[in-house]
């Protein structure tokens, strides 16, 4: 028997996606990465952490593989409490958003070296990809993780671009 | 008096309170008494002293400070009505004749402007102009704003309106802990010196110009001892130090980090002397 169960956190403006698995026998890594239950919608806040700061990671697809759209949530650099507000949400759907996540899956989950991120605070993103059976929440920071895999580089101007191509 | 028939002066009402930085700042001997200053002017007009009821507050802190810039505070760089990023000072220094603030390059770039402070912070913050970017030596992550600079650091919370001296610089040495006073975090120490070494920048985070993969030189990797967070994101262009009696040792510049926090990389003073000639502005 396999279980997959995600549970959403929501406190004090930090949104936290917690994900459990049971299963009887198999590995982890050739598991479709599971989705959170509900409709596709971009957090209200971000935090600035350099996120992820994982000592493991899941292997195989850091994403599932088709879905139907892709937000961008854009949140402004914060003020003075480490929070931002989302100001800009944008849509890609179909062949665009799929493309993005294979930009993703793309992504080495080893760089070898450990990787060296700047300290200013700019811009901030978060991508949510909208499937048939829920969503998934992955925020671009120092890297980026979705449910225990971590990928530790992405360049996150191509990412931005698929929102932008036209 | 509005029609001009006379000048009422209120003085604060204990020299010894607590006086707001900017003021602190001032060299003793450019403190005169009202009565001084008056008779100096030689005011023609009747003449009402008295002195003031509530004590001063303190009006620096990292969110709200005013020139001559402590290390330690929160600027932003702008081009136009275009936000570009958010960092700390570093310290004041001399080079040149004169003063500047010294912080680091990847937060801006030749045309920006720097401003003190929180853009729509509302209470408990200012916003004000400091002066534009001179130079921006990219490849060491380093910059000078051109603007005056003094010889106070903010020492405490990222709220906080307490300062350390400036007394003196040195290299970096391995093993040597040292702290950190970035305006995200605050003030943290337990930061081990490990070694110098390049370092790409990864794509993850480009710098104000939407610059990656290029090679910052001979950076200095230091991490947390016993675990946890030696620098954040925001923290990027603050002072690097060591304590120098009741004062601080200027170390460098913080440049940023690893993703688990704990590992803090920062440019050291050696680049500094070396790329501008510039010494820690000292009391």
């Amino acid at each position: 028997m396999r279980l997959a169960a995600t549970v959403g956190l929501s406190a004090a403006g930090l949104v936290a996606v917690a994900t459990f698995w049971a299963q009887d026998g198999g590995d982890a890594a050739e598991l479709p990465p599971p989705v959170t239950a509900g409709p596709a919608h971009c957090p209200p806040t971000r935090d600035v952490s350099w996120r992820p700061a994982l000592s493991s990671t899941r292997g195989g697809d850091l994403l599932p593989l088709a879905p139907r759209r892709a937000l961008l949530c854009v949140y402004p650099a914060p003020g003075v409490d480490a929070v931002s507000q989302l100001s800009e949400t944008h849509v890609i759907e179909g062949a665009t958003a799929r493309e993005a996540v294979a930009y993703l899956n793309s992504l080495p989950s080893d760089t070898g070296d450990e990787v060296f991120c700047f300290g200013a605070e700019t811009a901030m993103y978060t991508t949510v990809f909208d499937y048939a059976e829920g969503h998934a929440s992955v925020s671009i920071g120092c890297g980026v993780e979705y449910a225990g895999g971590v990928r530790p580089e992405v360049n996150i101007k191509k990412l931005v671009r698929y929102w932008f191509a036209e | 008096m509005y029609d001009g028939s006379g000048l009422k002066v209120e003085k604060k009402p204990n020299f010894t309170a607590r006086v707001p930085v900017g003021l602190a700042n001032a060299p003793r001997e450019r403190v005169a008494t009202a009565e001084k200053i008056l008779a100096d002017a030689d005011v023609r007009v009747p003449v009402e002293i008295s002195i003031a009821e509530d004590p001063f507050v303190l009006l620096a802190s990292r969110l709200d400070d005013n020139a001559p810039w402590n290390g330690g505070g929160r600027w932003e760089a702008w081009r136009g009505t275009e936000h570009r990023s958010t960092c700390s000072t570093g310290f004041g220094v001399n080079a040149s004749g004169r003063t500047w603030i010294l912080s680091a390059a990847h937060c801006a770039s030749l045309g920006d402007i720097a401003y003190q402070g929180v853009f729509g912070g509302g209470s408990g913050t200012g916003f004000s102009q400091m002066g534009p970017i001179n130079s921006d030596q990219w490849a060491y992550d380093l910059l000078l704003i051109d603007t005056p600079g003094w010889y106070l650091i903010f020492d405490g919370s990222p709220t906080t309106s307490n300062t350390k001296r400036v007394y003196s610089w040195g290299y970096w040495a391995t093993n040597e802990l040292v702290c950190q006073s970035g305006m995200r975090s605050g003030v943290v120490c337990g930061i081990r010196q490990e070694y110098s070494e390049d370092v790409r920048v990864s794509c993850n985070t480009p710098d104000s110009d939407g610059d990656c993969d290029y090679v910052l030189r001979e950076m200095i990797h230091s991490f947390k001892d016993g675990g946890g967070i030696a620098a954040r994101s925001g923290d990027s262009g603050g002072p690097v130090f060591t304590l120098d009696g009741n004062g601080v040792r200027a170390k460098g510049i913080v440049s940023g980090g690893s993703a688990s926090g704990n590992k803090m990389v920062f440019q050291d003073w050696h680049d500094v002397i070396r790329l501008f000639g510039a010494y820690p502005r000292t009391p």
